[in-house]
């Protein structure tokens, strides 16, 4: 037979790619029902790669001899063809969204609510990574810039895609940084209109531009999340940076991103303009609001670090203020999002009395308006019966239980964790107890899993009563 | 004596009864009930090889049987969780219960639904005072019809009864095993005092045979 070993490569390469479209086909009712559209993208992404066989095949089919340069331009071809599946393979490792919470699909269509509907993705998926960092990125794109090397393929439509760190998988806390993500996936459609380029000075050059475009698109994202969270984000972000950031890391900038310091300063000014302040009760903690808590505390981490390495803090190389690009964004954002309703400071004095439910681990994805119930329950002891039953529709309305925004529950839970989870650490692991660590583990564990079940109940049951309402 | 709807407004103002997230108290409060909701979780029992629970193995045998015996269900808002005709499931109330020490609960179907066919619970509707967390469903399809069952509908009521002078309630029972949960947890039968007692010296014998094998 001619050619037979370019055809037996062949069959080979076309039985991998035939396996691993039966992968994907394993689960697909239970993935798709999640709200995932990462199969899809697999599917075409495999798809591109088996167009780029048809010629080959069909060369193959002609029985004619292949000379020596043939056969090495068609085992080549093959062999590209057999990489791009290995990446794609190694890839597969997104697909085990099973593991996903499915609260989370929830969490993040909520988020996109906040999207005008003109520019709103219909999906955002969410998949776990391996690696520990929240990141955003077109799946379709991604998977062409990793088989580009290989062999031809064109990203099919847009896929946005977040990677959520596996260990946050049940931290809902954690994933207010998923916001920042959805930001990610919203700029490039609303970019246009804060005109970027007018604060950007003209005689700077492309990678400079570059850079300043980037950090306006974090600063986008950073302060979509403010407004759509208020302080949980900040906390979220400043945990995220405290645990991670190396030496004095949180001031260093980057060609992607400003310095974290920076971005913290800048959200603080608008949480700050907005009087957005988590009041922490009366405490060992020595701050008097969530946001000064963490801000203080990454900095006198910073501090620390700074004083033993000697560690050089480059000065910020921005051209231009980044008070303007704060100044654009911040101007033109709420007519940019559907925020419904704005946060204001008064909507706060509901987060105190959410955090005490969670304190007695009750789910607060509603709850009722303790002032309409403290009335009603006095009219309800001063009447008399007859005038009771005349009233009673009144009564059962105080005890409806108006559903709470995801923005609350999430405060509340930050509240949580401050005022009560860490004063219990404190005291489990430095204060004298004859347990020893392997037991206080076990402990502080079950402490923090019973918070997390508590949201992720709350974050369901209040999407669910956005549907009954 | 069951409870009134204006007992049972009176005591949720007071915060002695909890049922949250009461999303629509006008239509869930009835003249002596509290209507429901079905939450997202389920579980469905598995063909599986086990030709029958054998109490003989250890606890963490048992419980690996038992977790295979059961299949986890979660559905998304808006999609529905399809109950065939003949089959049964377990599933669990949206709201979060919290009784007082002296109040005791009993669940109860919806004559809407049971004219569907759809049974709420088999055997277990008793709430003891002092329960905290959600009710688990059992429910069962006695129709010739699939049943399409979605998140937040008022599947089953809740009944309230006096109960005074209970001097332990449920969470300090020592034999409690669902209480404070927020999901549903697989049965625990093995580990009532009974089989206990029943496999005293079987269990001994073979805990230690296990443990040997596990460490060789």
């Amino acid at each position: 037979m001619d050619n037979l070993v370019e055809k037996v490569l062949c069959l080979e390469v076309l039985e991998k790619i035939s396996r691993l479209q039966r992968f994907l086909n394993l689960e697909p009712d239970s993935l798709r029902q999640q709200g995932t559209e990462v199969v899809d993208i697999f599917t075409e992404t495999i798809n591109c790669v088996l167009d780029n066989l048809y010629p080959l095949l069909h060369r193959l089919r002609n029985d004619a001899k292949l000379d020596v340069w043939e056969q090495l331009a068609v085992t080549r071809r093959l062999s590209s063809t057999m990489s791009s599946v290995d990446v794609l393979h190694a890839q597969l490792q997104l697909i085990h969204s099973s593991w996903l919470q499915p609260v989370t699909h929830i969490f993040v269509r909520d988020i996109l609510d906040f999207v005008p509907l003109e520019r709103r993705h219909k999906n955002v998926s969410v998949v776990l990574s391996n690696s520990y960092s929240f990141e955003e990125s077109d799946l379709a794109s991604y998977f062409e810039y990793m088989l580009r090397s290989n062999i031809e393929v064109a990203a099919q439509g847009e896929t946005p895609t977040i990677f959520l760190p596996k260990i946050e998988r049940d931290n809902p806390l954690n994933w207010a940084i998923l916001i920042h993500e959805c930001g990610h996936a919203d700029y490039a459609g609303v970019a246009e209109h804060f005109s970027i380029d007018t604060v950007i000075p003209t005689d700077v050059d492309d990678s400079v531009k570059n850079m300043l475009n980037n950090w306006a698109e974090e600063i986008y994202c950073d302060l979509f999340a403010i407004k759509i969270l208020g302080p949980a984000y900040l906390a979220s972000f400043i945990t995220f940076t405290f645990a991670l950031s190396w030496a004095g890391g949180s001031e260093i900038e980057s060609v992607t991103h400003p310095a974290d310091i920076v971005r913290i300063c800048i959200m603080l000014e608008a949480l700050e303009k907005s009087k957005l302040k988590i009041v922490l009760p009366n405490s060992e903690l020595e701050y008097p609001d969530i946001a000064s808590f963490f801000y203080n505390i990454l900095e006198e981490r910073t501090k620390l670090e700074r004083r033993h390495t000697r560690l050089a803090i480059k000065p910020l190389k921005a051209p231009v203020a980044l008070q303007d690009f704060v100044d654009v964004i911040s101007e033109r954002i709420d007519d940019q999002m559907e925020l419904g309703k704005k946060l204001v400071s008064e909507d706060l004095s509901r987060i105190n009395y959410l955090a005490e439910r969670l304190a007695r681990g009750i789910p607060i994805g509603s709850f009722h308006d303790p002032i309409l119930v403290d009335s009603a329950k006095k009219a309800f002891e001063d009447l008399r019966p007859d005038e009771i039953i005349s009233r009673f529709d009144e009564f059962k309305k105080a005890v409806k239980e108006p559903r709470a925004m995801l923005w609350e529950i999430l405060n509340a839970g930050w509240l949580h964790k401050v005022s009560v989870i860490y004063p219990k650490g404190f005291s489990l692991f430095f204060g004298s107890n004859n347990m020893n660590l392997h037991e206080k583990i076990m402990i502080w564990n079950s402490e923090l899993e019973v918070v997390d079940k508590l949201l992720l109940k709350s974050i369901e049951s209040s999407q669910i009563q956005k549907i009954m309402e | 004596m069951v409870l009134s709807d204006s007992d049972i407004v009176n005591l949720l103002m007071n915060g002695e009864i909890i049922v949250t997230p009461l999303i629509n108290a006008e239509i869930q409060i009835g003249s002596s009930s509290i209507d429901v909701r079905l939450g997202t979780e389920f579980k469905l029992i598995r063909r599986i090889k086990q030709t029958h629970f054998n109490l003989k193995l250890p606890q963490s045998e048992i419980q690996k049987h038992i977790r295979e015996y059961t299949e986890n269900v979660h559905i998304q808002p808006r999609e529905p969780f399809i109950l065939h005709p003949g089959e049964f499931a377990l599933g669990c109330t949206l709201e979060y219960i919290s009784l007082p020490n002296n109040i005791a609960g009993r669940l109860e179907g919806r004559s809407t639904w049971g004219r569907a066919g759809l049974q709420v619970h088999s055997t277990a509707g008793l709430i003891d005072p002092g329960f905290q967390g959600i009710i688990t469903f059992e429910l069962h399809n006695l129709g010739k019809l699939p049943l399409p069952l979605f998140a937040g509908v008022r599947i089953a009521q809740i009944v309230f009864y006096p109960c005074n002078n209970v001097m332990r309630n449920y969470s300090e029972k020592t034999a409690a095993k669902y209480g404070k949960s927020l999901e549903i947890r697989d049965t625990m039968f093995y580990q009532e005092d009974e089989y206990k007692k029943i496999f005293k010296s079987d269990n001994e014998m073979i805990d230690s045979q296990y443990n040997e094998t596990q460490n060789v």
